[in-house]
């Protein structure tokens, strides 16, 4: 028997050979490149046509490739000039006149000219591009017009001569050059963007400080430095975007050197933050989070007193304590800290829990008896359940039942919507909202005006006349200090008269970085907006790099 | 033998049929509106959300719908992903062999590795090598294969940094004549070690249990009588005899990795055809997720054509009709 194991040893082994064989030790990790800043994004970005830019990945890539005729200063949020160089606004508001910077190349080294200005915005405004993002050109001259086909040409665009670019509004839009600075209104190249192909979704072509230089789906991303930037070229050579779905992989890949900067994090943040304390950064983000009331459908229609006992039976502190560990923080109305016109003298709600009793037998639910069990919505994720269910807990405690219905994104937005028309079906559900544009507007106008009820985003079918005036009246003003009382008397009676929905907390944006990337800065707007072009690598030890 | 094939070929078509109408009635079933999805999400212009209606037919009736489906797909067209705006053929062309090299090599291992620890259990059966294989076997059958695959990146790269985290690598040999990047080999060996444990085990087991029915035929006795060497009477007598169940579960196994691979490719960043269409279902992209099925479903039954061949050329006793 003994030489028939060892005969079996050996064969054992013969087998095995190839195996150990194919794990060979790796390559040695090459050496770091220089200038490359190596960051993590969930997945692709969705749609790399600016026009359809809607979401924060597609606005990140959207972000680096592309420039429009003005930007955000990211911290500030002061409009400063890029693609053009000054503009002037007439007297009524309504014409802008910007003159463009000489010396604006595309990737593709074409030069800029206005009638690219033109091109790329009456793009956005044509039904056959569809946009997403048509919003920011609504208010201009001839755009439903045109838009519905009644005209050829958008009437209040023009492009006088090749470096200068006239756009006349409807109604003056105080906030008209902030809707200029988001990343949908880039200028892009006709040559490129008019192919029926649309073989610009794989190779965007813009004028911003990054290319793509290379892009395999689910893997990588390189974006590299545009060397006749207007601006300048690039400190950093090049941005390398791994797509990384597992947040807990891509956490790994960080620790051992593999990210320079990712911004999900996975588990405990208050260890995250005690681990890497130099990586971790946390700053305001202009975003709210809010639990939804249905106001087209009872109990919540036209019911104040039900929905005044709900937002004084919650615990916001608490939530923001235990539940997201400091991350959030209790909010009193809509408007975020850092939103001109935040009003630091809003009461909101505070935690009582006797008053919601009260006010629960003011809405007919004495006790919480008679008030059928209500279905909280949410969309799968592990922190927005955490969330729901002490929202259910302290509700439970005023004798409030709520069950919470967990589905994925897809089925939740659905539940949401609705039509114009119509209300959706869920009557209780997560929300939160994100501005794209540093004004009292972007979060006031869209959520709460009647003329956006449905899909628009006024989900939770708020209609109040007073509300609606303010808000038009708002808009139409030109100067920022007359208008703010405006939106904070609209926002006073949304909130503390109306209770128009669960106000719970303020977002805050949380990233992880390598102390070596210099020149981070960290917008009010998010993550995406942290300026590429200015970054660099500094010094650093090079331990352990690995390429995805 | 070609007429054999050429009847399973002909039978793969209603396969193919009902498999593409389960798909669409449940991605017909599952709440959640594809246009609401590609008009913006929470935000979406009710103008733009009607124009997409339109653009993709969603607002035909379910009959209309799935006729076009049909028809397109008769025609040998994938159709449009929603999302990348680019045809579903294209994106499985991308996914598919990142996929399928990952199986591939995932069952090279478990095959050689489970067939060989078989061997050694069967061989030393009831004794302290068969008793700690069948326990370490058991362990890997049972562990979550998301768990094997953290716990492998802890050790192999975060401890030890012997190989890297995740990824599939950026400078991978490109196959002449396709566009197809293989995988760089040191962002090969984590993904393909975590699949070939988990499937490891079963292999390891049938091998053992289908040598130990052969060991114990009268060929092996006389083959020992006659002195034949012993690893020859295992080797080339007991394993050849053993090996059709062990091809049939190798078949299963193959197939489940090609469809089944997606927790591995979420662990390991790894730009597979499963992570596609778990996306494809989240985003309701209807087209990836049907294209993606269907070639899933097509390369099921094709490794199963192929194991039926392969027993013909294992045991000559079987006659393909």
């Amino acid at each position: 028997m003994t030489a028939t194991r060892r005969a079996l040893a050996i064969s054992t082994l013969a087998l095995l050979l190839p195996i150990v064989d194919g794990c060979s030790a790796p390559k040695p990790a090459k050496p770091k490149v220089e200038q490359v800043l190596r960051m993590r994004m969930r997945e692709n970005p969705p749609d790399t046509d600016p026009a359809q830019s809607a979401d924060s990945l597609s606005d990140r890539i959207n972000l680096a490739v592309h420039d429009g005729l003005v930007d955000f200063e990211p911290q500030s949020l002061a409009i400063v000039p890029a693609v053009a160089e000054s503009w002037e606004i007439s007297k009524d508001g309504l014409t802008y006149t910007f003159r463009l910077r000489p010396g604006v190349r595309f990737h593709n080294g074409r030069a800029m000219t206005s009638e690219d200005v033109l091109y790329s915005f009456t793009r956005i405004l044509d039904p056959k591009v569809n946009s997403k993002r048509r919003e920011i050109l609504a208010g201009v001259k001839g755009a439903e017009a045109f838009g519905q086909g009644k005209a050829t040409t958008v009437e209040g665009f023009s492009a006088p001569d090749p470096k200068s670019f006239v756009i006349t509004l409807d109604k003056p839009m105080p906030y008209f050059l902030q809707l200029l600075a988001t990343p949908a209104a880039a200028i892009v190249p006709r040559e490129v963007y008019d192919d029926p192909q649309k073989a610009y979704l794989a190779q965007p072509v813009g004028c911003g400080p990054f290319k793509v230089a290379r892009w395999e789906r689910s893997n990588f991303m390189e974006l590299e430095a545009f060397g006749d930037y207007y601006q300048g070229r690039p400190k950093l050579d090049q941005v390398l975007v791994r797509f990384i779905e597992s947040p807990a992989s891509a956490m790994e890949e960080y620790r051992r050197g593999g990210l320079d900067y990712m911004d999900e994090m996975v588990g405990s943040e208050s260890a995250i933050a005690r681990e890497l304390p130099q990586d971790y950064r946390k700053a305001p983000l202009l975003a709210s989070f809010y639990f939804g009331f249905n106001l087209g459908r009872p109990p919540f229609k036209g019911n104040t007193n039900l929905r005044k006992a709900f937002n004084y039976a919650v615990n916001r502190q608490a939530l923001c304590d235990q539940t997201f560990e400091g991350t959030l923080t209790p909010s009193h109305g809509i408007l975020t800290p850092g939103t001109p016109g935040f009003n630091t003298q809003l009461k909101g709600y505070e935690f009582n829990p006797e008053l919601a009793r009260e006010y629960l037998v003011k809405a007919g639910y004495p006790g919480g008896k008679g008030l059928p069990a209500l279905d909280l919505w949410v969309n799968n994720n592990q922190k927005l359940l955490e969330a729901a269910q002490k929202v259910q807990a302290d509700l439970k405690s005023v004798g409030i039942n709520v069950r919470i219905k967990a589905v994925d994104f897809a089925a939740f937005l659905q539940a949401l919507q609705g039509t114009p028309q119509t209300p959706g079906d869920a009557l209780f559900y997560r929300y939160g909202w994100n501005a794209d544009y540093p004004d009292p507007d972007a979060f006031l106008y869209w959520l709460l005006h009647s003329r956006n009820i449905g899909p628009a985003g006024n989900i939770g079918r708020y209609s109040n006349p007073k509300v609606d005036e303010l808000l038009d009246q708002a808009r139409s003003m030109s100067a920022m200090e007359e208008r703010i009382p405006l939106y904070q008397q609209a926002e006073q009676i949304a909130v503390e008269e109306d209770a128009a929905w669960l106000f719970l907390a303020d977002y805050t944006q949380r990233i992880l970085i390598k102390p070596y990337v210099q020149g981070v800065v960290l917008s009010p707007l998010g993550s995406m907006r942290i300026p590429l072009d200015h970054l660099s690598i500094g010094p650093h030890s090079a331990a352990g790099k690995s390429t995805p | 033998m070609t007429s054999y094939l050429l009847r399973r070929c002909l039978g793969l078509l209603p396969v193919l049929w009902a498999v593409a109408t389960l798909v669409w009635i449940l991605l017909f079933a599952l709440p959640g509106d594809p246009a609401a999805m590609l008009s913006g999400g929470l935000r979406s212009d009710p103008q733009v959300l009607e124009r997409v209606r339109q653009e993709w037919g969603l607002n035909e009736s379910p009959a209309a719908q799935y006729l076009r489906y049909l028809t397109r797909l008769a025609s040998g067209n994938l159709g449009t992903s929603y999302l990348q705006r680019r045809p579903v053929s294209g994106i499985l062309a991308e996914t598919f062999p990142a996929t399928a090299i990952l199986a591939l090599s995932s069952m090279l291992l478990a095959s050689l590795a489970g067939v060989a620890l078989g061997l050694v259990s069967a061989v030393w059966e009831k004794r302290w090598p068969d008793d700690l294989i069948s326990f370490v076997c058991l362990g890997l059958i049972s562990l979550p294969v998301f768990w094997l695959g953290m716990m492998l990146i802890l050790l192999f790269a975060s401890r030890l940094g012997w190989l890297p985290v995740l990824g599939y690598g950026m400078d991978g040999l490109i196959i002449p004549a396709t566009r197809i990047r293989l995988p760089e080999l040191n962002h090969l060996v984590l993904p393909t070690l975590t699949l070939a444990l988990f499937s490891l085990g079963a292999i390891c087991r049938v091998t053992r249990a289908s040598l130990l029915e052969a060991l114990h035929q009268r060929y092996i006795l006389s083959s020992t009588a006659r002195g034949v060497h012993p690893m020859s009477i295992h080797l080339r007598s007991a394993l050849r005899n053993a090996l059709i169940p062990v091809v049939t579960v190798l078949g299963i196994d193959f197939a489940a990795l090609l469809g089944g691979a997606v927790a591995t490719e979420f662990v390991f960043a790894w730009p597979g055809l499963g992570k596609t269409i778990v996306h494809g279902i989240a985003d309701r992209d209807l087209p990836v997720v049907e294209g993606g099925v269907l070639c899933l479903c097509l390369a099921f039954v094709l490794v199963n054509l192929a194991v039926d061949l392969c027993y013909a050329l294992v045991d000559p006793r079987v006659r393909l009709q």
